[in-house]
């Protein structure tokens, strides 16, 4: 039982990255491998915000979120433009953004430094027991401000216009092309939005996680993988996949071995990759032509 | 004239809510060439997917010269004797035209690897007769002189025919074409009529799914309709011209279609 | 007047005359570990071009049937004391039945799914390597793998290691292709176009995946064999998802629609990474930057660059129908 607690915060942010993977995939058809490497941008400027302009929390949330989504655009328009203008083929596409990722990283290692830095948190990580379960309000933070998070963007992809030229995008780009949607401009609301909520899951997990410029590559890879099991291109779906995975990592790794988790991990993910590929969250099948 | 080459009958399938095919039953004689029309949606496509192994029916049976069909192997097709064209076009985008045609001799070439890995004389023997055969399929479409080009840089009217050459290549006994006329200009439509004579007096049979009435009526020895999944009508071109069903099914109907009446 | 095939004929020879005396020429022992580094890398990316720039199957975890292939022949030689070509003869047959096996679940998916597929494959592979350590000596890895013995040559010094994995190499790359420029070539390029299609003229498109997987596994684990008696040590370390990445890059860099693009991209990528070794941290960004720039500005990679340059520079002269007759001078 505790070990579904231990799955909750870590799941919470799964299911951030996994719903960025699928909002990305959705509104363009595009598998963003450096959106962990937005997880770790956003911890780290996060934290440079702290300790240069000495703002709080809050601000220094925001402020990241905002400067990540920036990258966000930057990346969606010097990269992934040109190449849906050249009709690249997908397998290219995935390189690029692998290289995305290969430069944020290093580009963070040369400005940050190999070591890990050290995160301080708004709230105490001292654990509260309740009964034979225990839980800090660090997990709380997390798990409370990612459901934050998914609120608003649910707002604004249900309520705001842009929101719903995304969703329009989403299910059919070639008739909202034709209903005059500028999807190089929804392509890049995705990217942004994708990134800072990547951002903001970085700095919710920056204090008990360890924070260094290859932080990036196992979040992005796990947060796949929840969206994948999830069902890719949905993002209820991404977001019960992401605490699946969270909560089937802690069991696996308390119950069985701590070790071969992720090994567990990838053979579950595999399995459903075999028998039901749509996902284990989506009702029917969908099709991406 | 006058055998059956090949025998469907009692085809079911829907997909969700929606009847595709209803009962569709249907007799093939050899040796000539056999229409199927009708309105949009009325399920001709499936029926060409269900004989060529895309879908599978949910009831029914396929035989080919007393043999039973295998439903949903698309790939045991060819070496049965029926080859295919798509409604889209469906070439290797990326490979030469020859090459193109050259895939539709895949079953009729053994090549075994390890002559093939030792450029043995085997391999090359069952190359240069693949290669003669697919230049035989692109001579026969008149477009032999086009072998070495991309085949993405063909108009329209020439992708169809790359894609017709590719099915003949497969040296086949029936030869399904799923509207091998859309998208061509008059001359193409003509070229294409020669055509599929042409192969119907080599001896093959011909199915074709279309929406040219003026072509399918020229051409077709029997025409079949279908309507919502079901067969309204069957026989040759002037029976089916004045069926009232058939007139019924293009022109009489209503809502959406509002307008749209010919006299 | 020199004739079309004779031309090809000395370039061919030339390559070769130049390839057997390299070790001669080259004296800088660094250098030539370098080159025996990159022919390592070539094998395992002549596989991925068969398997996803022929067949389209992308694949992510070729680093796992790397790792097979080293731990494998590594394990039996240290423990068993076999003969090299036994053990390199029992990792091949171990990482073809690798394939066979990821290609079940492979067949069916494609796009991100396949891609995810793999990456959890080559992970897999990892951890168990890391944590099987009764059998695998865990993350301390193997040490003390023997060099190779053939009779009486014993391999050790860089360059006859040279001549051990350029021959596995030269052999790897004819039979890749002579397999590329058959019907069993195309078949895969028909796969990757059009599946549907394919299977409607008779493919059987599973067997053809199955065997591809097979063929990119075999690859790379005799890739394995040759790097673990050539570095004497290794550990789950040295086969992570990164180096997937990296191999997946050669292979689209060099250009995955050619045989001589897995050469080229090997070469270049390996080549690059050492050469920026000296500015550190900044290597890596540099890498990065190339990587992009290439996939936007050149996506069929070098080689499929200079296709399209010789095209347009022949582009202008008109080209018969035919193929030219023996003896006609073709610029």
């Amino acid at each position: 039982m505790q070990y579904l607690l231990n799955g909750l915060p870590i799941g919470a942010i799964y299911a951030l990255v996994a719903l960025s993977y699928s909002l990305i995939y959705a509104a363009s058809g595009v598998l963003n491998w450096s959106q962990g490497d937005m997880v770790m941008l956003g911890a780290y400027i996060a934290f440079s915000l702290f300790q240069f302009f000495h703002v709080g929390f809050t601000l220094a949330l925001l402020g990241s979120m905002f400067l990540v989504g920036a990258i966000g655009v930057v990346v969606q328009f010097c990269i992934l433009r040109p190449l849906r203008k050249r009709e690249a083929p997908p397998i290219n596409v995935v390189i690029a953004t692998l290289g995305v990722a290969i430069v944020s990283r290093n580009i963070a290692l040369a400005i940050w430094g190999p070591e890990a830095q050290i995160f301080p948190s708004p709230v105490s990580s001292v654990p509260m027991t309740v009964g034979a379960l225990s839980v800090t309000w660090q997990d709380l933070l997390i798990v409370f401000g990612a459901f934050c998070l998914m609120g608003v963007l649910h707002y604004l992809l249900k309520k705001t216009r842009k929101g719903k030229a995304l969703r329009a995008v989403a299910q059919d780009r070639y008739a909202a092309i034709l209903m005059g949607v500028d999807t190089n401009k929804s392509d890049a609301l995705a990217f942004a939005a994708s990134a800072a909520l990547g951002a903001a899951a970085g700095i919710l997990i920056a204090p008990v996680f360890f924070v260094t410029f290859n932080m990036g590559a196992g979040i992005g890879l796990k947060g796949f993988v929840a969206a994948v099991i999830g069902g890719l291109g949905n993002i209820p779906a991404a977001i019960a996949g992401g605490f699946f995975l969270g909560i089937v990592e802690s069991l696996a790794g308390g119950l069985i071995s701590s070790g071969y988790r992720d090994a567990i991990t990838f053979t579950l993910l595999i399995l459903v990759l075999w028998l039901r590929p749509s996902g284990l969250f989506l009702r029917k099948a969908r099709q991406r032509a | 004239m006058g055998t059956h080459i090949m025998e469907i009958s009692g085809i079911v399938k829907s997909f969700g809510g929606l009847q595709a095919l209803d009962d569709v039953c249907l007799e093939l004689t050899a040796n000539a060439i056999h229409g199927i029309i009708g309105p949009n949606g009325a399920g001709k496509t499936t029926l060409f997917n269900v004989i060529t192994g895309l879908v599978t029916p949910d009831k029914g049976r396929i035989t080919v010269r007393g043999v039973s069909l295998p439903f949903g192997r698309p790939e045991k097709l060819a070496s049965l004797g029926i080859s295919r064209t798509f409604q889209n076009i469906r070439l290797f985008k990326s490979l030469s035209v020859l090459d193109n045609v050259l895939i539709g001799q895949h079953v009729h070439t053994a090549t075994p690897v390890l002559s093939i890995i030792l450029n043995g004389r085997t391999a090359q023997r069952w190359e240069k007769l693949a290669a003669e055969e697919a230049m035989k399929a692109l001579r026969f479409v008149s477009l032999e002189n086009k072998a070495a080009d991309p085949v993405g840089n063909l108009s329209y009217g020439q992708q169809r025919l790359v894609e017709f050459a590719r099915a003949l290549a497969a040296k086949p006994a029936i030869l399904l074409l799923d509207e091998p006329a859309a998208g061509m200009n008059p001359t193409e439509k003509a070229h294409l009529v020669n055509i599929i004579t042409a192969v119907r007096e080599k001896g093959d049979t011909v199915v074709l799914i279309e929406h040219d009435m003026k072509l399918v009526m020229n051409i077709c020895h029997t025409i079949t309709v279908l309507d919502h999944g079901k067969k309204i009508a069957e026989g040759p071109p002037d029976y089916v011209r004045n069926h009232p069903e058939v007139i019924s099914a293009y022109l009489g109907r209503s809502g959406s279609h509002a307008g749209t009446a010919e006299s | 007047m020199i004739k079309r095939v004779m031309r090809k004929k000395i370039i061919l020879l030339a390559a070769g005359a130049a390839i057997l005396v390299l070790p001669v020429l080259v004296s800088n022992n660094y250098y030539l570990h370098v080159i025996n580094l990159a022919g390592i890398y070539t094998l395992i990316t002549i596989g991925l071009n068969l398997l996803s720039g022929y067949t389209g199957q992308v694949s992510m975890g070729q680093a796992g049937f790397f790792a097979v292939g080293t731990y494998v022949a590594g394990l039996l030689a240290i423990n068993l004391n076999i003969p090299f070509w036994a053990a390199a003869l029992a990792a091949l047959v171990i990482t073809a039945a690798c394939g066979a096996i990821i290609a079940i679940p492979a067949m069916r998916l494609s796009g991100p799914y396949l891609v995810l597929a793999t990456v959890g494959f080559g992970e897999i592979v990892r951890l168990v390597l890391l944590n099987w350590t009764p059998v695998t000596r865990g993350a301390a890895g193997l040490t003390g793998i023997p060099l190779p013995k053939f009779f009486t040559w014993q391999c050790s010094s860089e360059s006859q290691f040279y001549y051990l994995i350029f021959s596995v190499v030269l052999l790897g790359t004819y039979i890749a292709y002579r397999l590329a420029h058959s019907k069993v070539g195309r078949t895969f390029a028909a796969i990757r176009e059009d599946e549907v299609a394919a299977e409607a003229m008779g493919v059987r498109v599973s067997r053809y995946k199955t065997a591809a997987f097979i063929l990119s596994a075999v690859y790379a684990g005799m890739a394995g064999v040759l790097y673990g008696v050539f570095s004497g040590v290794a550990s789950p370390d040295n086969f992570t998802f990164d180096d997937s990445v990296t191999f997946l890059c050669m292979s689209v860099i060099g250009g995955n629609r050619s045989i001589a693009g897995a050469i080229v991209g090997s070469f270049m990528l390996t080549g690059m990474s050492e050469a920026l070794r000296a500015l550190q941290a900044y290597r890596l960004i540099i890498y990065g930057g190339v990587l992009i720039f290439t996939v936007i500005y050149m996506p069929q990679g070098l080689v499929g660059l200079a296709v399209t340059v010789r095209k347009a520079i022949k582009g202008g002269k008109d080209k018969p129908a035919s193929a030219p007759a023996e003896g006609e001078w073709k610029p």
